[in-house]
């Protein structure tokens, strides 16, 4: 997922959601659909339900046997009973529609937000009791990959992988655009390709005879970033020993005033200048001269050949992020380099979220046995300097542990 | 999660008040069928509506019952159950009374949804006993009743489970001490219903209620039916005593005091209301054995009833006397509970038809039908080739009775014998002979003075001799007390007379019987149907002519009514009543039509009519097309010159313009007529207001135009959101922002 798709508005879908070109009603339509319902649109009775009908054709086989009209019309009014709960479930579904907000990116371990957003397009009739079904599966972690895995096993990993909820919509949504915003929170267990569905929509509505299920579809991805650990880090030692760094001229948390430019995206809140924006009728921010400071490179290589034990992997990636994290926080984070790629260099916040994008996905290679080369530069981009440069290397069973030019700097 | 929420909600301790409110009326209104039913447990009843509007009024009462009373109570209700079917010898009524007892239960209780659900099941169940038992209209009214708090009271139920299960607290019951909603008050939360109460919603509910009752109704009509029945089960579990008296004795005084009673007896409908009777005799029973008590029916009667009995839908009678006294088109009856088990008739018939297969006795050589045993629902039947005539065919039986002479004297027939017995005892039978005597006024009855003209003049000595009254006052003496009755010169009802008519008929030597059941009738004008109330209850006699017939004779003065009662129930029966309760009593015979007596024959031929109907129309609508072209070919054939040319091409020039202009104007049309539909819900000058506070609301002028700019818009805004009083001039207003709108482009623009 491109960073620039993490703010998208999700579309509108559901019963009330407008396609552009409206499909024009038909008769035959409706009723074939009554016959044959749409995909994964479920009407099932409930215990009461059952309880309905069976008592219907109690009464109604005793109607028969005794000709009783008294009878008939009571099966009539029962008959007619279910009709109006079906027609009334229909209504309440009518010009309802819904979308599902995952507030990207979500972090292995933190809470995360889902939010379905409900909107009743009817003009007049308020909408009760829906329920929304919702589920989170890791989209690239079905479980391990081996042919030696069962199927129960294989699916005893997706059940394990799968969190399921059930919203329901307690209030009266109102008509004419009353909405409803309904928020379930999440906390995954690991990084990777988190999906996000909205599986199916359902009321007992209005009388809780049927149960209703309009299948809804309804899918988004979510990146999952490693999760941040706590590791030790020599890096302030390391670097007082060597010379001093090199000079960038970047916008960085200086104290001088370099001068006012627009806003861009990722840039902090803080910088905003509100009296300019006010005056240019645009936002401007402040941008601040760099300081000399030590700036580092992070080189993963994630050879799967070194990199046997998943866990260890694992903490790779969450190392490496936390360390990127931090390191930007401190303005000491000059570029990245993954593997192959072309190095990147970390100019804004966006950059480093575009490199725990890359962390989320971020699988062992084989190469081999390989080792990639250190330095391979693109177009637009830094080459890898020769020095500060941080990789890592596995310690011991489960530890990680990065090193600068050779020198260890930090463990986890 | 967060809602938005214009109007307010009830919360989730009000909807549980909403739900106890409406569960208790469901109790009351399933409890209230049971006074349809005669099962002895109208007492019983009325201790849990009680009880249940008790706990309707404190639903904080069901939490100071001990914990001990809640859990011996299923014991309890188990051992009435059984000491209940010990001891009463029929099936249903322990039953009924029985869901009685679970229904105040359920109603006084703490209900979660199982319960809940269980409180409309037996309802429903009381409700459908009562409707089936009792073939009542009241029990429609109550059904549709029952049905609309079944329906609220379940969606309410929904309502309660979506909040508990997504977050609130769930209603679990109390070990100790009341829920927290009952506490809430019934005057707060009336408020609360006013206040989010919503007109619309409460008429689109009232609507969607309306069309369950059409689409039920509908659904009653199109459902298949098939003559699979055999006689209703439930009817056999429970008995039920005549309340008429029409039963096989009527002692003196019994017929006289279902004149008080104006509850309705039976209703006749015609299909043909002009062949209506004018002075109709409804006969249910005929008695024609004598006893000191008074007239009952014989032995031989009730052995032919026996005898005839067999299980049928239909019984063909006979047609005796003249042609010009029978009537046209089927009379069909609708017999209440509890008036008898004999079935009224008017005359002779030709056939007789019952909704259902039923055991039947009819006696042919008395005209008396009646079913097996007394029925506990409405009974319905038809009749065809109605014979009017006062005389009806004296037929002999079946299967004549052996070792039984015939009558002596001028009789033929075998049911003479018992229409012939008098009082015993000699002083008895002179007295009778002496009465005879005057009333023969010397001629020899036995050749020369015929029936008709005996009776005539029995009937004028007993008017002259006796006046009408409800109240009688008997003379004391050792003789029979219809003979001191005609010896006397007391006042007597219709009973005395037909009884003293017949032992006169009987001394005189003319066989005769007493018949009873109804006289007269209102004839309903709204429905088109006699309406026959227990206060036409009558009593008359039958005198044997000798000519194979028996002619009624009513010897009662006035019909056995009083003078102006009489005259105001002829006056009926001629103009018919139109008043309320004729109104309200027509909503019943439509009940019995529509739906009682709904049958696969009548289901048949409304798909016949219907069929009919279509086909009616179809060619209806092609003949009128049909005339319509022949009109057209008509008006083309005529001679054509050059100014009938011109008006044809210029009518039809405008005609296409006209549809050309509405074709291209469609758009604007429809987006002028949404305008007009729009218009009035807000006020135009605040629309206007507002759209142009849109427009320049926002903008940025130059520094020597903002005080201009924001008095236009401090303007706008008063019109927008002032009130009316505060307005500047709208018009002024409009044009200024209309000019600093132009200017406001030519700035942006740079000109």
């Amino acid at each position: 997922m491109p960073p620039e798709a993490r703010f998208d508005t999700p579309a509108w879908h559901g019963p009330g959601a407008r396609s552009r070109r409206r499909q024009a009603f038909r008769w035959s339509a409706l009723v074939w659909s009554l016959v044959f319902p749409p995909r994964q649109h479920r009407i099932a009775p409930t215990v009461s339900g059952l309880f309905l009908i069976a008592l219907a054709l109690g009464i109604g086989t005793a109607a028969y046997n005794t000709a009783s009209n008294i009878l008939f019309l009571t099966l009539a009014l029962l008959l007619a009973c279910l009709l109006l709960s079906g027609l009334l479930s229909w209504f309440n579904f009518m010009g309802v529609r819904w979308r599902v907000r995952a507030q990207a990116p979500w972090r292995a371990g933190h809470e995360a937000l889902v939010t379905v957003e409900t909107v009743n397009g009817k003009k007049w009739l308020p909408t009760y009791g829906l329920w929304f079904d919702l589920e989170t599966r890791t989209a690239n972690r079905v479980g391990p990959d081996d042919d030696q895995v069962s199927v129960r096993e294989a699916l005893a990993a997706v059940d394990k992988a799968t969190t399921r909820v059930r919203l329901f919509l307690r209030e009266r949504m109102e008509p004419a655009g009353g909405e409803s915003r309904l928020e379930w929170v999440v906390r995954p267990s690991q990084r990777g390709v988190e999906r996000v569905e909205l599986t199916s929509v359902g009321s007992f509505f209005p009388f809780g005879f049927l149960g209703k299920n309009l299948g809804a579809n309804v899918c988004q991805q979510v990146l999952v970033w490693p999760a941040q650990v706590e590791y030790q880090c020599w890096l302030g030692t390391v670097a007082a020993g060597r010379a001093q760094g090199e000079r960038v001229p970047r916008a960085g948390a200086g104290d001088d005033l370099m001068a006012l430019r627009r806003y861009r995206t990722s840039d902090s809140h803080r910088l905003i200048h509100w009296k300019a924006s006010a005056r240019l009728q645009k936002l401007m921010v402040r941008q601040f001269s760099a300081e000399a400071h030590e700036s580092f490179w992070l080189k993963l290589e994630t050879s799967a050949a070194v990199w046997t034990r998943p866990g260890q992997f694992e903490l790779l990636c969450s190392l490496a992020a936390t360390m990127a994290e931090d390191l930007f926080a401190a303005g000491k984070l000059r570029g990245v380099k993954v593997n192959a790629q072309p190095s990147v260099t970390i100019r804004q916040v966006r950059d480093v979220e575009a490199f725990l994008d890359e962390l989320a996905r971020l699988e062992p290679v084989d190469d081999g046995g390989r080792t990639p080369p250190s330095a391979i530069s693109d177009s637009g981009v830094a080459p890898l300097p020769s020095r500060n440069i941080i990789t890592f290397a596995p310690e011991g069973a489960c530890g990680v542990a990065a090193y600068v030019d050779g020198v260890k700097t930090a463990a986890a | 999660m967060s809602t938005e929420s214009k109007r307010p909600q009830l919360s989730l301790d009000e909807l549980r008040l909403l739900k106890w409110l409406l569960g208790g009326a469901l109790a009351l209104v399933s409890l209230w069928t049971v006074f349809f039913l005669d099962v002895e447990a109208l007492s019983l009843v009325s201790l849990a509506s009680l009880a249940v509007v008790a706990v309707l009024i404190w639903p904080q009462l069901p939490a100071r019952v001990p914990g001990f009373v809640r859990w011996l109570s299923v014991p309890a209700l188990i051992a009435v159950l059984v000491g209940d079917f010990y001891l009463s010898p029929e099936t249903l009524p322990p039953l009924i009374r029985l869901a009685i007892l679970l229904v105040l239960y359920r109603g006084v209780g703490y209900r979660q949804r199982r319960e809940d659900l269980q409180l409309i099941v037996l309802g429903l169940f009381l409700i459908v006993v009562a409707g089936v038992l009792t073939v009542a209209l009241g029990f429609a009214f109550l059904l549709l009743l029952f049905t609309a708090c079944a329906l609220v009271f379940l969606f309410v139920v929904t309502l309660i489970e979506t909040k508990e299960t997504g977050g609130g607290t769930a209603d679990s019951l109390p070990a100790t001490g009341a829920p927290a909603w009952t506490r809430l008050g019934w005057r707060r939360f009336f408020g609360r219903l006013a206040e989010v109460a919503d007109w619309r919603l409460l008429a689109f509910a009232g609507s969607l209620f309306a069309v369950v009752v059409v689409l039920s109704g509908v659904l009653f009509l199109i459902i298949p039916r098939f003559e699979i029945a055999t006689g209703f089960f439930l009817d056999r579990y429970i008995t039920k005593k005549s309340r008429t008296g029409f039963t096989e004795t009527i002692r003196f005084g019994d017929v006289a005091e279902l004149i008080s009673d104006e509850t309705t007896a039976l209703r006749v409908d015609f299909s043909d209301p002009a062949a209506r009777p004018g002075n109709p005799y409804w006969r249910l029973v005929v008695l024609d054995e004598y006893s000191r008590e008074g007239f009952k029916i014989s032995a031989a009667a009730k052995a032919e009833l026996l005898r005839s009995q067999r299980v049928t839908a239909y019984l063909r009678g006979r047609r005796t006397g003249s042609r010009a006294a029978g009537v046209g088109g089927q009379w069909t009856f609708y017999v209440e509970p509890g008036v008898s088990r004999f079935l009224p008739l008017p005359g002779n018939f030709e056939m007789l038809r019952l909704r259902e297969l039923l055991p039947l006795q009819s006696s042919v050589s008395r005209l008396v039908v009646a079913l097996r045993t007394e029925p506990m629902t409405m009974t319905a039947y038809r009749l065809e080739g109605v014979q009017l005539a006062g005389e009806i065919a004296d037929v002999p039986p079946a299967r004549p009775p052996t070792g039984r002479a015939a009558a002596a004297g001028r009789s033929e027939t075998s049911a003479l014998p018992q229409s012939l017995q008098l009082p015993a005892g000699a002083d008895n039978r002179e007295a009778l002979q002496r009465v005879v005597a005057e009333i023969r006024g010397g001629e020899d009855g036995a050749t020369g003075l015929p029936a008709e003209e005996f009776a005539r003049r029995a009937c004028a000595w007993l008017s002259r001799r006796h006046a009408y009254a409800l109240s009688v006052t008997l003379p004391s003496g050792d003789k029979d007390d219809i003979v001191r009755w005609v010896e006397s010169n007391q006042p007597g009802f219709c009973e005395y007379f037909a009884a003293a008519f017949t032992v006169l008929a009987r001394a005189a030597g003319y066989p005769a019987r007493v018949v009873a059941g109804f006289h007269g009738g209102t004839w309903n004008a709204v429905g088109n149907y006699y309406q026959i109330k227990n206060s036409d209850a009558h009593a008359w006699s039958e005198i044997h002519t000798g000519r194979g017939t028996w002619l009624r004779v009513d010897p009662t003065p006035g019909g056995g009514l009083a003078d102006s009662r009489a005259a105001v129930q002829t006056a009926m029966a001629r103009q018919g009543d139109r008043s309320w309760s004729a109104r309200l009593d027509s909503l019943r015979i439509m009940w019995y039509r529509r739906v009682v007596s709904f049958d696969q024959r009548t289901q048949t031929e409304m798909a016949e009519q219907l069929k009919s109907l279509t086909a009616d129309s179809g060619q209806a609508v092609r003949a009128f097309l049909d005339r319509m072209m022949a009109r057209l070919r008509a008006w083309l054939a005529g001679p054509w010159n050059w100014a009938r040319a011109g008006r044809v091409a210029g009518g039809t020039v405008l005609a296409g313009a006209f549809v050309w202009l509405i074709w291209r104007g469609r758009e604007e049309i429809r987006w002028r007529w949404s305008r007009l539909c729009q218009r009035g819900r807000v006020d135009p000058v605040r629309r206007e207001a507002g759209r142009w506070l849109a427009r320049i609301g926002h903008r940025i002028v130059p520094a020597e135009r903002q005080a201009v700019h924001a008095g236009i818009v401090t303007d706008l805004q008063r019109l927008r959101y002032g009130p009316r009083s505060s307005w500047p001039e709208p018009g002024a207003v409009f044009r200024r922002a209309r000019r600093e709108g132009g200017a406001g482009r030519c700035t942006a623009t740079g000109r």
